[in-house]
C-alpha cells in the first residue's frame, strides 16, 4: 500500500462522510417539504428561501440543546449505542460507485469513482449493516427504559428477519452478473438494467429494504402510539440526533444499492447527463419512493410484520433465485 | 502487516480475556461480539476477504445478536449473584492442558511460520476471492457442506418440533 493510496482513500472518506451528512440534512427538509405538499401544506418555509436554511437551523438546536440521560442507564453502552449506529451507516457507503466506467483522471491520479471496489463488494454491505444492529440493540438496553427496551426488541429482530430476505433478493443479481463487485455489476447493465428481467427481486429488495430501514409503514420500533420513539426514547440533543442520522444515512444508501444493483448505476438513455447525475437522480427518485410509502400507508401490525418477512418474502425470494438460476443455467446451455 | 498482526493479536487477547473475566452477562456477550470482530479482520491480513464477510453477517450479525437478544430478555441481573460451587477450576485445568497440548502439538508439526499451500494470493486475486471460495466448496469439498447442511436442517427441524411440543 503507497502512501499516495492512503492519502487518496482519506480525502475520498472524508468527501463521502461530509456528502452522506449533507445529504441527510437536506433529506430531512425533502422529506418534510414532500410529505407536507401531499397532505396539502407548505411545509418548512420560514427559515431561508423556501425553508433551504431549516437543516441547519435543526442543527444547531440540537447541538446547543443539554443532553439529558437517565439515571438508571449503563452508562458506557448508552454512549456507545449512537456511534455504532452511524459508523455502521457511513461506512456502508464506502462500496458504492457513483459514476464510471473507468476511473477519473485529476492531477495525473488515476482515481475510481467509489472508496474502495473490493472483491466481496455488496457482502461489505450486509456485514456492516448487520453491525448496526447493535446500535440500536444496546440503545434500549442501555437506557434502562421499557419504551426503550421494546422497541429495541421489536427492531433488532425486524432487522434480523429482513435481513435474509433482503440478502437473498440480491442473488438473482450475483448470478446475472457473474460478480459481487459493484463496478461489475453495474457495467453488466450496459444494454439492459436488471430491473427488467428481474422486477419481482426488485420489489422484494425494496420492501425488504424499507423494513431493513425501520421506516413507514415498517416503522414499529418506533411507533409513537404505543412506544412513545423505541430505541431512542432516552436519548435527547445531539445523542439522538446520531440515531436520527444513522436512519437517514441507512435510507440514503438503501436507494443507492438499489440505483447500482437494480437501475443501471450511472447508465443512463440517450447519454444526455453524466454519470454522476444520473445517479442522483435514481436515488432521488427511490428516496421520494420512501417519503410517498411514509405519507400514504398506515402502520402493519407487529405479527403481519413478521409473517410477511417469513412467509412472503423469504419463500418468494429464494423462489426468485432458483427461477433465475435455472433460466440463466438453460440459457446458457442453449448459447 | 507485522505491526499489524501485533496490535489484532493484543486485542484478540483482551477481548478474550473479557469473555470469561466480565461480571455482567451483556459485557461478556460483547467482548464475544468484539473478539470475532478482531478475528474477521485477521482473515482479511491474509487476504480472506470473503471469509471476514462471513464472519461478520454470520457470528457477529446473526448468532451474537441472537445471542444478546436473549441476554437483554432474560435480564439475568439476577444471575450475577449466582453462587460458584468452587470446583471449576477443576475443569478450567483439565480443558486448559489439553488445549495447551493439542497447540504444542501444531506447533511442533507445522512450526510457526505454517506450510505455503497452492493458494497463494496471486493464484487467487487471478479468479476473484468469493469465486475461489465457492469454486473449492462445490466441487473439491461437496460431500462435508452438503452433509453440514443436513446437519443444521436436522437441527432446524428438531428446534421447530420442541418449540410446537410446547404449544401443544
Amino acid at each position: 500500500m503507497t502512501l499516495e493510496l492512503i492519502v487518496i482513500t482519506l480525502i475520498k472518506t472524508a468527501i463521502v462522510v461530509l456528502g452522506l451528512l449533507t445529504g441527510f440534512a437536506y433529506l430531512t427538509l425533502f422529506e418534510r417539504k414532500v410529505q407536507a405538499r401531499l397532505q396539502q401544506r407548505p411545509g418548512p418555509n420560514r427559515v431561508g428561501p423556501f425553508g433551504l436554511l431549516q437543516p441547519a437551523a435543526d442543527g444547531l438546536k440540537l447541538f446547543f440543546k443539554s443532553s439529558s440521560a437517565p439515571a438508571g442507564r449503563d452508562h458506557f453502552l448508552y454512549l456507545l449505542a449512537p456511534a455504532i449506529s452511524v459508523i455502521a451507516a457511513l461506512a456502508s457507503f464506502a462500496i458504492i460507485p457513483v459514476s464510471g466506467p473507468g476511473d477519473l483522471n485529476l492531477f495525473g491520479h488515476r482515481i475510481g469513482w467509489y472508496v474502495m471496489n473490493v472483491n466481496i463488494g455488496i457482502l461489505w454491505y450486509l456485514a456492516v449493516t448487520s453491525f448496526g444492529v447493535y446500535g440500536i440493540f444496546l440503545a434500549g438496553y442501555a437506557s434502562n427504559s421499557k419504551y426503550s427496551m421494546l422497541g429495541a426488541l421489536r427492531s433488532s429482530a425486524q432487522m434480523i428477519s429482513y435481513e435474509m430476505a433482503l440478502g437473498l433478493s440480491l442473488v438473482p443479481v450475483f448470478i446475472l452478473a457473474g460478480s459481487l463487485r459493484l463496478v461489475d455489476i453495474v457495467n453488466a447493465q450496459r444494454t439492459w438494467w436488471f430491473i427488467v428481467p428481474l422486477l419481482p427481486a426488485f420489489f422484494l429488495y425494496l420492501i425488504a429494504g424499507i423494513a431493513e430501514t425501520n421506516r413507514a409503514p415498517f416503522d414499529l420500533p418506533e411507533a409513537e402510539t404505543e412506544l412513545v420513539a423505541g430505541y431512542h426514547t432516552e436519548y435527547s440533543g445531539m445523542r439522538f440526533a446520531l440515531f436520527f442520522m444513522a436512519e437517514y444515512i441507512n435510507m440514503i444508501i438503501v436507494s443507492s444499492i438499489a440505483t447500482v444493483v437494480f437501475l443501471g448505476g450511472w447508465w443512463g438513455p440517450f447519454g444526455i447527463l453524466p454519470g454522476p447525475w444520473w445517479f442522483l437522480l435514481k436515488v432521488v427518485v427511490l428516496l421520494y419512493v420512501y417519503v410517498w410509502l411514509r405519507a400514504t400507508l398506515p402502520r402493519m401490525r407487529y405479527d403481519r410484520l413478521m409473517a410477511l418477512g417469513w412467509k412472503s418474502l423469504l419463500p418468494l425470494s429464494l423462489t426468485m433465485m432458483m427461477v433465475t438460476a435455472v433460466v440463466f443455467v438453460a440459457a446458457q446451455g442453449k448459447a | 502487516m507485522v505491526v499489524a498482526f501485533a496490535i489484532l493479536a493484543a486485542w484478540e487477547l483482551v477481548t478474550a480475556a473479557g469473555v470469561v473475566g466480565f461480571r455482567r452477562p451483556i459485557y461478556n456477550a460483547l467482548s464475544l461480539v468484539a473478539n470475532m470482530l478482531g478475528l474477521a479482520v485477521l482473515f482479511l491480513i491474509l487476504n480472506a476477504q470473503f471469509l471476514f464477510a462471513a464472519q461478520l453477517i454470520v457470528y457477529a450479525g446473526a448468532v451474537m445478536v441472537l445471542f444478546v437478544f436473549i441476554i437483554a430478555l432474560l435480564n439475568p441481573v439476577s444471575d450475577v449473584s449466582l453462587g460458584r460451587t468452587g470446583n471449576e477450576w477443576i475443569y478450567g485445568l483439565v480443558f486448559g492442558v489439553i488445549f495447551a497440548a493439542l497447540l504444542g502439538g501444531l506447533l511442533v508439526n507445522r512450526g510457526l511460520t505454517g506450510r505455503q499451500g497452492t493458494a497463494t494470493p496471486e493464484a487467487i486475486s487471478a479468479v476473484g476471492n468469493v469465486q475461489a471460495v465457492g469454486a473449492a466448496l462445490y466441487t473439491k469439498f461437496l460431500f462435508p457442506v452438503e452433509v453440514t447442511s443436513v446437519l443444521l436442517l436436522i437441527a432446524a427441524v428438531g428446534a421447530v418440533y420442541l418449540a410446537m411440543r410446547r404449544i401443544r
